[in-house]
């Protein structure tokens, strides 16, 4: 029983999770349904800085990948906000084989230590119970160590393809010694146990603060400095308006709040946006290929009702979103202006982005019906006026520069 | 007790204003004067509802452990005592028992019941306002309160005017010098501590105490307050393991009992529910205010200990509604033939529960006959709905302060209903806040919503049973 404690204490610690989860009220399917929310702003432990050190290199260490040449920092630069395209296009990485690409625009990494695990949550005024959190934008990875293991092994990311390829692969590239030293004799003999050390590694760099610095403009301006110029504040002021652009609606922002944790803009929730396909993805080539998303964990985890989840991804952060060279989930956008201006102009002008296609054409017709069509600005007739203006999606695009950690950022507009 | 339901009324002050009133009072050679026009710091509120059979109800709350004064056509006397000075120990409430407490009531709340045709009632150097035989302007809102719910993580910014515009929304309504105020349920929302870290609620009170009723509804909702005597309906978070000690201390029209009250958990199954009872808007018309407190979000079935005592209440409604000389409103805080949004799915239904109850006495029309328009709250957003089948028009107006819910969709998607058999003709909807005013207009009532800042969104003109808006569909802002 003792050992038990123990043994529990420990994966507590090495999960980061301090705080006890909220009390378990039920199931869907295999997911918990919570009392409460998990917030984002729960203490977490600080991950041991040897296991972070051991973390870092492995996230950089190109010989991870079959054939070698392939990081994980390939596709998540730490100089790009740990997000990249490994020589990949139109919103897609490569793989370690440079022909293979991935079907997803790649999340940047920044402030992934505050996503909880996939659970249901239901407030006593709520029709059905909401799913929150998980790691992928499928939410299906409970745990930054069981997100890692999946690249390092996939065909079209770094192409180790079998846990017992990975443990050989990291004994050849000498991380035995290392391995052993912080996870017990014998570790990298033991395909599984390899993994499993290896993903505790990189959760444990990728909970470090080097990865959540919160030390952005708009981190100084929680913190009481005047930090933010008239048009970013009026962007600000568009982006938690629930008349205008509503995106704090889900994108969680606590202007009076000293914690930024309490901002991290994004609640963990799940929206189906209806994002215009991607056309020039590969994957896309076959008319009946489709990235349903989080339905496709929802079948996993024996969910009713799991096509209903078709086309939701889960709400990204946009800390540092103003780094990136592609937006949306399949990376359809290359510009920030762009993404922003389809969440005003989507209903009101949407030939603007689906052109001579059916709406929602990223989803099949079937599955159209699980878009939102009713959160403003998402909600207007077409040929209707947008709840945001070309003046507010600048305002909007300026404000979401500010979110920029100081690494990244570039001289403040004067 | 209640020794001013006798007493004389002052023939003459019907033609006064409030100030001439004072002076006259004075000339009484009683201490009416003082009451007119002392102000009494000790008085944290002071009110008019109207209750059953058109009672008038003048509530007043003070620190003094002494009911005020009041002074009622002329005559002083003293305000009864309603409920002493109390802190009402933890019970179970919608929270975890770490996130609870005791509810600390440190203010005694008094009343009077003048009888009808009282003119002028001061207490603590304020003039209340009274009913008017023919009110032309009705202010209806609901889900007022600033939401502070650790389970949901949400922390509403009550200390900022934009993310909790209640104030704005009550001093708009009230410039618009409406004669009654409907209040359709929801008024208390702080219901655990704020974080020390986040300033947009920092210092808030908490729990159901007095301070957090003073914070969520009295003090935002003065001018409203003093503008009209107040029609109220309980929400479900006046429900007893939430703000129903308050409701009852404050609000509720009936006399209160601790013995028998949301003191006690063991009094839930009774103290959950009153009886229906109406308000009359003049000669024509009366609304039927129906306490759905208990209802929840989910079917309950015929065994359920709620079934009956819900049966029992829509057949007093009925009884009341069969008076045929007036046109009958009915009023309760769930919509029950209106929707709830869901984002990326269909519109969900109205309330199972009461549905259900109220299909096994009218199986097709729901409501008992003589019921025309529905009102409720309990969604965060505006709704105007319009029948083809014989069904009341509806409204919902929820979008009082508290955050809110997202629209609902727009074009509305074919052949969708809020009840098996009911057959949506034309919906009028936004989420953005306001509040709605009811307009005589000759022999009927406009109802018109507006926003948080008075620009007006939509007219709708009822015939019967059926209403007719100027535009359908989503009014932007």
């Amino acid at each position: 029983m003792r050992r038990t404690a123990a043994a529990l204490a420990l994966l507590a610690a090495c999960t980061g999770a301090l705080q006890a989860q909220p009390a378990l009220v039920g199931r869907v399917g295999d997911t918990p349904q919570y009392a409460a929310i998990v917030p984002a702003a729960r203490p977490l432990a600080a991950p041991a800085p040897a296991r972070v050190a051991l973390g870092r290199q492995l996230f950089m260490d190109t010989r991870l990948s079959q054939p070698q040449g392939t990081s994980c920092a390939s596709c998540h630069d730490p100089a790009k906000a740990f997000t990249s395209f490994n020589g990949g296009r139109d919103g897609v990485a490569s793989g370690s084989l440079r022909e293979r690409l991935g079907t997803r625009n790649p999340p940047s990494l920044t402030y992934a230590r505050f996503i909880p695990p996939l659970y249901f949550y239901q407030d006593d005024d709520a029709q059905v119970p909401a799913p929150f959190g998980g790691l992928m934008l499928d939410g299906r990875a409970d745990t930054l160590a069981a997100q890692v293991r999946e690249p390092l092994l996939a065909r079209h990311e770094m192409n180790l393809g079998t846990p017992q390829a990975a443990a050989q692969r990291l004994r050849a590239s000498g991380y035995e010694a290392e391995f052993e030293a912080q996870f017990g004799a014998g570790v990298l003999r033991d395909p599984q146990r390899a993994l499993q050390a290896f993903g505790s590694s990189l959760e444990a760099y990728l909970q470090s603060d080097e990865l959540s610095p919160f030390d952005s403009r708009f981190d100084d301006l929680l913190r009481g400095k005047p930090a933010l110029t008239p048009l970013e504040l009026r962007g600000l002021a568009v982006f938690r308006n629930p008349d205008q652009g509503n995106c704090a609606s889900c994108h969680s922002v606590s202007v009076t709040s000293s914690n930024p944790a309490r901002s991290l803009f994004t609640d963990f929730g799940y929206e189906a946006l209806g994002v215009p396909r991607n056309r020039k993805l590969p994957a896309n080539g076959r008319a009946d290929a489709f990235d349903l998303g989080l339905c496709r964990t929802a079948e996993q985890r024996h969910w009713p009702d799991s096509e209903s989840w078709c086309g939701y991804f889960r709400t990204p952060s946009l800390r540092n979103v103003a780094v990136r060279s592609r937006f949306m989930h399949n990376g359809v956008f290359d510009s920030l202006r762009d993404a922003v201006r389809f969440y005003a102009t989507r209903s009101t002008s949407p030939a603007d982005w689906y052109g001579r296609h059916p709406a929602f054409d990223d989803l099949p017709a079937a599955m159209r019906g699980n878009v939102n069509i009713v959160s403003t600005p998402l909600n207007r007739r077409a040929g209707s006026t947008p709840a945001m203006s070309e003046e507010d999606i600048d305002a909007v695009v300026a404000f979401l520069g500010t979110l920029t950690d100081k690494r990244y950022a570039k001289p403040p507009p004067r | 007790m209640h020794a001013l339901l006798s007493s004389p009324r002052a023939p003459f002050a019907l033609a006064l204003s409030a100030a001439a009133a004072a002076v006259v009072l004075a000339s009484c050679g009683g201490s009416d004067s003082v009451v007119a026009t002392t102000v009494d710091p000790q008085v944290k509120a002071a009110w008019v509802e109207i209750g059953a059979n058109g009672q008038t109800i003048v509530r007043a709350i003070t620190a003094a452990s002494a009911c005020p004064k009041i002074a009622i056509d002329g005559i002083t006397g003293t305000m009864s005592l309603r409920a002493a000075a109390a802190t009402v120990p933890l019970r179970t409430t919608a929270s975890d028992p770490a996130d609870s407490k005791p509810s600390a009531f440190p203010v005694t709340t008094c009343e009077s019941l003048p009888k009808a045709g009282t003119s002028e009632v001061f207490v603590a150097g304020r003039s209340l306002p009274l009913p008017k035989a023919q009110p032309q302007r009705i202010a209806v809102l609901a889900d007022t309160g600033c939401r502070m719910k650790k389970a949901d993580n949400a922390w509403q910014a009550c200390n900022d005017g934009t993310a909790w515009p209640f104030a704005a929304i009550a001093a708009t309504a009230a410039a618009m010098k409406p004669d009654l105020v409907m209040h359709i349920g929801d008024y208390h929302y702080r219901e655990n501590a704020c974080p020390n870290d986040i300033a947009g609620c920092k210092d808030s009170p908490w729990g159901y105490g007095w301070d957090t009723w003073e914070a969520d509804l009295f003090k935002p909702g003065a001018p409203l307050l003093a503008a009209a005597p107040w029609i109220v309906s309980r929400g479900n978070h006046e429900e007893c393991a939430r703000a129903g000690q308050g409701w009852s201390r404050f609000l509720d029209v009936r006399a209160f009992d601790p013995s028998m009250s949301c003191d006690s958990p063991a009094n839930d199954n009774s103290a959950n529910f009153s009886d229906p009872y109406a308000v009359a808007l003049g000669s024509d018309t009366q609304v039927v205010l129906f306490d759905s407190a208990k209802a929840g979000t989910t079917a309950f079935p015929a065994t359920d200990y709620k079934f009956p005592i819900y049966q029992a209440q829509f057949r007093k409604v009925a009884a009341i509604a069969a008076d045929t000389s007036k046109t009958t409103l009915f009023a309760n805080h769930h919509p029950i033939l209106a929707f709830a949004p869901i984002a990326g799915g269909a519109p969900a239904a109205g309330n199972v529960g009461l549905q259900a109850v109220m299909k096994t006495l009218y199986p097709t029309a729901y409501y008992p006959d003589g019921v025309k328009i529905a009102l409720h709250g309990h969604v965060h957003d505006f709704q105007a709905l319009n029948f083809s089948s014989a069904h009341p028009a509806t409204f919902v107006t929820g979008n009082g302060g508290d955050n809110l819910d997202v629209n609902l969709p727009d074009p509305f998607p074919a052949n969708t209903t809020p009840a098996p058999g009911v057959v949506l003709d034309r919906i009028t909807h936004t989420n953005t806040f306001g509040f709605m005013m009811m307009e005589r207009s000759g022999s009927q009532w406009l109802y018109k919503a507006y926003t948080k800042t008075g620009k007006l969104l939509t007219t709708c003109v009822p015939t019967g049973s059926k209403i007719s808006c100027d535009k359908t569909g989503f009014l932007a802002p």
